[in-house]
């Protein structure tokens, strides 16, 4: 039995140590915001906060998640009002939407450590995919939530 | 302030702010939907029954069981908000809102948000007052036969249809007013969604005219607004849906849950062609959670209780398969698609049309008089489709009715492939659409529905079916792989009187996107030839123009080249009086600053394509140092018509764009012995932020034509816009992709 904190509620999961968090969520804990796309940590769609540090939970077995806190894309605010999530809507940035619960969690973990990010601070951190071509909308959402005070 | 949508409304948006929000999470159906079922219960004396019609009258398929569930849920908690927002008992509660029932599936693309505009504008209503339901696959809502999510055409095939569609009804609505208030026709008005009699100050709204309307003979040609009175269409409305992509509330299918769901995973033969042979299934069953292993004909597909136990199940499986006799290495392809388009007789496809003899004869003078000849060959690789969300389905067979929950841009089609699999009358098979992960034309295949659907029929109850990546890498409908020989004939000018294009593609023929237009070249012969090589093929982002258009838009320069001529003023030679044409070529290159002087290893290039009725054009700036690339910037032109939604178009600009770079510069798919060589991203790069440049759309209008489309025209040119710049930069000519095959970095 494995304990940890997801968007501030306490969770007990029962399943084999091994099990990527990134499954856990999505099939034990019922949050399906945190997406599979590889299963390798090389597309970003499973990107959590873990202790505020942004990581791909399709990496993360459950054993490594024992008492941390966890923030998943549900869980980012509670009206979904973060900054991010308004300058995503304001400029517009989704087409298919399917990558942009981890781009969102990459972005607003950036924006913590880097409040005002210049684009080689963007081209560095921001390594999400996305196959429907989203990114000089990210960039420019990136720029705006930051005046926004993210 | 831009007119928002908040999807999750209820009808009318008479949403409270004192009510409690209720959570319809991990629900299939719409809040909208469930509210509706639940109030046709409570209010009414219906029975489940009555309401499961009255909703499928509205093209809702769902069961009166799962409407006896909502009550019992729902209905204490929406009784509790009704008797809050209560007002005066003068006031009487209609339903009022409009429900366009659509056959398009959402992938991204923005169509449906398209749609609803067309029809408030024509039918005079608060866009947001619209929401969009997911047709049934039945007459009337089919459209053209089916229901199909492709060919650029979800909105500017329906552009028509809807301003008809809403000024039928408009009138008829009027009409009801007028009558029932027994004043004269003239002296009403419909207007966001009120009908008035300004005379008497009578208003009553569409909800309440409704029934009325609907028993009058609707008119055979109502008139339509003016383009100058359009209050939605050609305004960037924002995106319908898009805030829940910001939330994780947007439910795709691979998020569709249900009481005792079942999840699976699948391995299929890796070698195309092949089939299960045996396989030890105990293996699978070491892994707790695991409940069966189903065989299929070339594949074996695990089911158990969670996603990640079936995956492991999968993977502990040693299969056996056949050896199919076809099987590509990729390392000999470019010589035999050489050899197949250099052969005798090699004639499968010719598009130089009714007068084929009389062109290649023309053709045959023009070479022989030419000034210059050119020749050149292109080569495209196979393309995966890689849309973020893996292919996945799931399926619940019961004795009387089969159900699919899928991601799907072809409805109609998987209907039939899953009743013809299960062997039911194809009216037992329902497919619910869920939102897409991504389609580019993946989704059109019915393979994953038909897994899902025969392992639940071997399970029992429902289950959901879920590719790994690696699966959805290795088994895809690749864009096909091609060979294309450019030869033009010049003259006068050293422009071209005439080019033919012979060239080879893998299992298919790419027929499309070579030809002359939007240029003024009268003679040309496309002859192609198909290779069989066993590795599945399918449509990706602009088909054929996706493999053809490289060739021909890097051979105009090469051409311009010949003659010493500038690629800009070549092709504005070639264009003859095309006006949409020359605007979006000449946009782009002002746009992109054609004709600065720039520093060594710095250089812009031009690609103009016209097709789905939209001209467009890419200019794009490169930097080259050594063997390193960067681009710098894209600017595309685009004139698809009118631009029902501005904003739109532009994400389809560069969300297209940026897809045709990513594959430009990395992507190749190879095969050896007969099965894919690359797996995940790992081996297959898909183009990243930091590669991806600024993107400039200038969106130019031409009022009066037919709409353009605007899903797919944005890939085709980039390429060969890329290859010229680079050539422009440093003088070398890319006549083969990716950029990273020939030994580009960037």
């Amino acid at each position: 039995m494995i304990s940890f904190i997801v968007n501030g509620k306490p969770a007990r999961v029962d399943a084999s140590s091994d099990t990527p968090l990134l499954w856990v969520l999505r099939d034990r804990l019922g949050l399906t915001g945190t997406k599979y796309g590889c299963g390798i940590a090389a597309c970003g769609a499973c990107t959590v906060h873990v202790d505020g540090v942004p990581a791909r939970a399709c990496a993360i077995p459950l054993s490594a998640a024992e008492g941390k806190a966890i923030t998943t894309i549900e869980g980012l605010s509670a009206d979904h009002s973060h900054p991010v999530q308004r300058a995503w809507i304001e400029a517009q940035v989704p087409q298919c939407g399917y990558c942009q619960s981890g781009m969102i969690m990459a972005a607003a973990a950036l924006l913590k450590i880097t409040p005002a990010p210049t684009d080689a601070d963007i081209d560095a951190t921001m390594t999400n995919l996305c196959r429907c071509g989203t990114y000089a909308r990210v960039r420019r959402a990136i720029h705006m939530a930051a005046t926004m005070g993210a | 302030m831009k007119p928002r949508l908040n999807d999750r409304a209820g009808p009318a948006s008479r949403q409270s702010e004192t009510v409690t929000p209720i959570s319809f999470e991990r629900h299939p159906f719409s809040a909208e939907v469930i509210r509706h079922a639940v109030w046709l219960y409570l209010r009414f004396t219906l029975s489940l029954r009555d309401v499961e019609e009255l909703l499928a009258e509205r093209a809702v398929e769902v069961s009166r069981e799962a409407i006896r569930c909502w009550v019992i849920k729902f209905g204490p908690l929406i009784a509790a908000n009704l008797r809050r927002r209560r007002c005066a008992p003068c006031a009487r509660w209609h339903l009022g809102g409009v429900t366009l029932i659509s056959t398009v599936s959402e992938m991204g693309q923005g169509s449906r948000t398209g749609q609803i505009q067309i029809l408030a504008d024509e039918l005079d209503v608060p866009w947001d007052t619209i929401t969009v339901e997911m047709a049934v696959d039945r007459e009337p809502y089919r459209y053209d036969g089916g229901l199909y999510s492709g060919g650029s055409q979800s909105v500017r095939t329906r552009f028509d249809l809807l301003r008809k569609a809403g000024a039928t009804a408009r009138a008829q609505l009027t009409l009801a007013a007028a009558g029932r208030w027994g004043v004269g026709l003239a002296e009403c008005e419909a207007a966001m969604g009120h009908v008035t009699h300004a005379l008497s100050g009578r208003v009553a709204r569409y909800g309440e005219l409704a029934a009325e309307a609907a028993r009058l003979a609707p008119p055979i040609d109502p008139p339509l607004k003016d383009a100058a009175t359009r209050r939605y269409v050609g305004k960037s409305v924002q995106t319908l849906g898009l805030a829940d992509k910001t939330n994780g509330a947007a439910r795709y299918g691979i998020d569709v849950r249900m009481p005792g769901l079942a999840r699976a995973t699948i391995r299929q033969c890796p070698t195309y062609g092949g089939a299960l042979v045996s396989v030890d299934e105990a293996p699978a069953f070491v892994v707790p959670g695991v409940r069966r292993v189903v065989k299929l004909q070339n594949a074996v597909a695990v089911v158990a209780d969670d996603t990640w136990s079936a995956f492991k199940g999968a993977r502990a499986l040693e299969p056996k398969w056949t050896t199919p006799p076809l099987r590509l290495n990729s390392t000999g392809l470019p010589d035999r698609l050489t050899a197949a388009f250099e052969a005798d007789g090699a004639t499968v496809a010719s598009t130089a049309g009714a007068d084929a003899l009389a062109v290649r004869a023309r053709l045959r003078v023009a070479f022989a008089a030419a000034s210059k000849t050119v020749q050149a060959t292109y080569e495209v690789p196979y393309l995966s489709h890689s849309p973020l969300e893996p292919m996945n389905a799931a399926a619940w067979v019961k004795p009387d009715r089969v159900e699919i929950w899928a991601p799907c841009q072809d409805i109609s089609n998987l209907r039939v492939a899953v009743a013809r699999a299960l062997g039911r009358p194809v009216d037992q098979v329902e497919v619910n659409v869920t939102l897409l992960g991504g389609g580019f034309g993946r989704r059109l295949k019915n393979d994953y529905g038909v897994q899902a659907a025969l392992i639940a029929q071997a399970h029992g109850g429902p289950v959901q079916l879920v590719w790994r990546r690696e699966e959805d890498m290795a088994h895809d409908f690749y864009r096909p792989a091609s060979r294309n020989r450019f030869r033009a004939a010049l003259t006068q000018g050293d422009l071209i009187a005439g080019y033919e294009v012979v060239g080879a593609t893998t299992d298919d023929t790419a027929v499309g996107g070579a030809g002359p237009a939007p240029y003024a070249i009268q003679d040309f012969a496309n002859t192609q030839t198909a290779l069989a090589t066993g590795v599945p093929v399918g449509s990706w982002r602009s088909v054929d123009a996706s493999i053809t258009t490289f060739g021909r838009e890097s051979f105009i320069d090469e051409c311009a080249k010949a003659g010493s001529r500038d690629p800009l003023d070549y092709r504005r030679a070639l264009l003859g009086d095309h006006a949409r044409a020359r605007r979006v070529l000449d946009a782009a290159a002002e746009g992109i600053g054609w004709g600065q002087a720039r520093g060594a290893g710095s250089g812009v290039g031009l690609a103009l394509f016209e097709g789905w009725e939209t001209l467009i054009c890419h200019a794009l700036e490169v930097e080259t140092a050594g063997r390193k690339l960067r681009v710098r910037r894209i600017v595309v032109a685009v004139d698809c018509g009118t631009a029902v939604n501005p904003d739109q178009v532009k994400a389809q600009c560069e969300g297209g764009s940026l897809m045709a770079l990513s594959a430009a510069l990395g992507e190749a798919m190879t095969f050896t012995d007969g099965s894919a060589d690359q797996t995940n991203f790992d081996s297959y790069p898909l183009l990243r932020m930091s590669q991806a440049p600024q993107i400039d759309v200038l969106v130019i209008s031409t009022p009066g034509v037919p709409i353009g489309g605007m899903g797919e025209p944005p890939v085709p040119g980039l390429a060969a816009a890329l290859a010229n710049a680079v050539f422009a930069a440093c003088g070398e000519r890319v006549r083969r992709l990716p950029f990273r095959a020939v030994g580009w970095s960037a």
